[in-house]
């Protein structure tokens, strides 16, 4: 069981959302306000936040975490009064400033880390500060403001995970959470998939997305974008790619050898069973044919509801969607190899991404 | 041939198999049978059928395939190896230079016609499945048909994946079944 060390609802909120069942127990420690840099700062008071609660769950992984504003090298705390709440957005108004999230990971799993966001605010009138604080109760929130509640009122960009903004880093504590075992899964869930699926490549990457992004939520999909398109375009077998990419992902060398070996060993023991005769094949008979029939229309469907989550992510505008179509006749209509066509759509979005800044830049001039 | 010499072979192979593994099959044929006649066409061929039908990617199936037949279990294992090298020294320095170059304008619009190139592909595997399950005979032509089952079952585990959590193994299990008693 998961205990998470956090009376926080916001964080209860995110851990729910990543589908991890969890105990909220926080104890009250005393934090520590000043006397070191803000960065270890927040990674001592979630390590004391931690550690407190460890001691009454000794045998679960106790989730602590701090979250707060670095600005100039300063942690912006929580405001003292509405003057204060004022102060505090005015300052940081046009400028970009760190949201860093400490977290401790104690009792099975040991760990810390830190996970900093780059915030930018618009620049604020006078009059949107006092509309934002008529909007939002903030004396409670460290920065004076909070991404959840109205932050369209006040933030111009976020570089990097928002869910930190608002207090837990969930991407990097998923993965830090399942590194313990991170090698082994990878192992047994790759030698499962490629023992069920007849015919490698696609199925295995819609596995991939099924088991590990859908399911685990290792990965999120727009990353699993970046492994699928790395996946068909590097040489080798599409199949195995994959597996290395999410195997480095987690864990490093050591993962990618784990999941490469998950995908390749079964099917290479059963080719020897095979080719030595110790097995054979019963090919011919017709329940063994319709099995295949069955488990192809399962596969046709794996893929195509990965596909579908995959178009939602990426069909924006009309040049993803003449992309995917060349692609697709290329390969159903011509049979090219995908390895080229992979190549060939390179030049394309690099023209249409200098295009695309040229566009933006004569649109400034005019305005 | 000894071991050496195969796993160099397979590293060769793994470089030059851009595409994937359905791209192996006619370069080994070319390079193996025709140029330096290491297998007969007809054992190539038998170890075709075997690859088709056998769980796990085609590329691996065949590299284990021919290692084993040359140099034994030993071979099996180096062969396949030999394959997986160099994709696990590329697709490694792909994620490096993924990670490094993520901000510049050429990588960003390489992204960006890689994405959606990579869903077009994805969309058409999901094509050729369907296609291959729930037909059979060549369209246009008088044997031409389509089998309903596999159809159907296509498109409720499509509908059950998007809405539901059920694990995929066990929709593959289920199908796999339900095809051997009635896709006949």
């Amino acid at each position: 069981m998961l205990i998470l060390a956090s009376a926080s609802p916001r964080r209860r909120e995110l851990l729910t959302r990543c589908g991890i069942t969890f105990r909220v127990h926080a104890v009250e420690t005393e934090e520590l306000k000043n006397g070191a840099s803000p960065f270890v700062l927040l990674a001592e008071n979630a390590g004391r936040k931690a550690n407190a609660a460890a001691k009454d769950y000794p045998l679960d992984t106790v989730i602590g975490a701090d979250t707060g504003i670095v600005f100039e090298g300063q942690l912006i705390g929580k405001p003292i009064d509405s003057e204060d709440a004022k102060r505090i957005l005015r300052m940081l108004s046009g400028r970009t400033h760190e949201v860093c999230t400490a977290v401790a990971l104690r009792g099975a799993v040991q760990d810390d880390f830190s996970v900093s966001t780059k915030v930018t605010f618009k620049e604020l009138s006078d009059e949107t500060i006092q509309s934002y604080l008529d909007a939002v109760p903030v004396l409670d929130k460290a920065g004076a403001y909070a991404l959840q509640d109205h932050g369209e009122m006040i933030i111009a960009s976020v570089e990097g995970d928002a869910d930190n903004v608002v207090g837990l880093p969930c991407r990097e504590l998923l993965k830090h959470l399942h590194q313990e075992h991170a090698c082994r899964t990878l192992f047994w869930e790759f030698a499962k998939i490629t023992t069920m699926v007849i015919g490698g490549g696609y199925v295995i990457l819609a596995a991939i997305e099924a088991e590990f992004v859908q399911r685990r939520k290792w990965m999120n999909s727009t990353e699993f974008l970046d492994l699928t398109a790395t996946a068909q375009t590097v040489p080798g077998v599409i199949a195995c790619n994959g597996a290395i990419y999410l195997g480095y992902w987690m864990r490093g060398w050591r993962g990618a050898l784990a999941a490469l070996a998950g995908t390749a060993l079964p099917p290479a023991v059963v080719i020897m069973l095979i080719a030595s005769g110790v097995a054979q094949l019963p090919q011919e008979a017709p329940w063994v044919q319709g099995m295949f029939m069955g488990v192809n229309g399962c596969v046709a469907g794996l893929i195509a509801a990965t596909a579908w989550r995959m178009g939602k992510k990426v069909l924006k505008g009309i040049f993803p969607l003449l992309i995917a179509l060349a692609a697709f006749t290329g390969m159903v209509y011509f049979r090219w190899n995908p390895g080229f066509l992979m190549l060939g759509a390179v030049p394309c979005g690099i023209i249409y991404a200098v295009w695309q800044m040229r566009h933006q830049v004569k649109k400034g001039e005019k305005l | 041939m000894n071991l050496l010499t195969l796993f160099l072979l397979f590293v060769k192979y793994g470089f030059l198999s851009f595409g994937g593994g359905y791209v192996l099959v006619p370069m080994l044929m070319a390079d193996l049978v025709e140029q330096r006649h290491l297998m007969a066409g007809e054992e190539f061929a038998r170890l075709l059928a075997v690859a088709q039908i056998t769980p796990g990617p085609i590329g691996i199936n065949t590299a284990t395939y021919i290692g084993f037949r040359h140099c034994g279990i030993m071979g099996g294992l180096v062969g396949t190896a030999g394959l997986l090298v160099p994709a696990l020294v590329l697709v490694v320095a792909a994620m490096y230079f993924l990670r490094k170059y993520e901000n510049t304008l050429w990588l960003r619009g390489a992204l960006q016609g890689l994405r959606p190139a990579a869903f077009g592909l994805v969309v058409s595997a999901a094509w050729i499945f369907l296609v291959l399950a729930a037909t059979s005979g060549t369209w246009g032509t008088a044997d031409f048909s389509i089998r309903l089952l596999p159809g159907i079952m296509a498109v409720a585990v499509l509908i059950l994946q998007l809405r539901t959590k059920i694990p995929f193994l066990w929709l593959m299990v289920i199908c796999g079944i339900l095809g051997a008693f009635f896709c006949r």
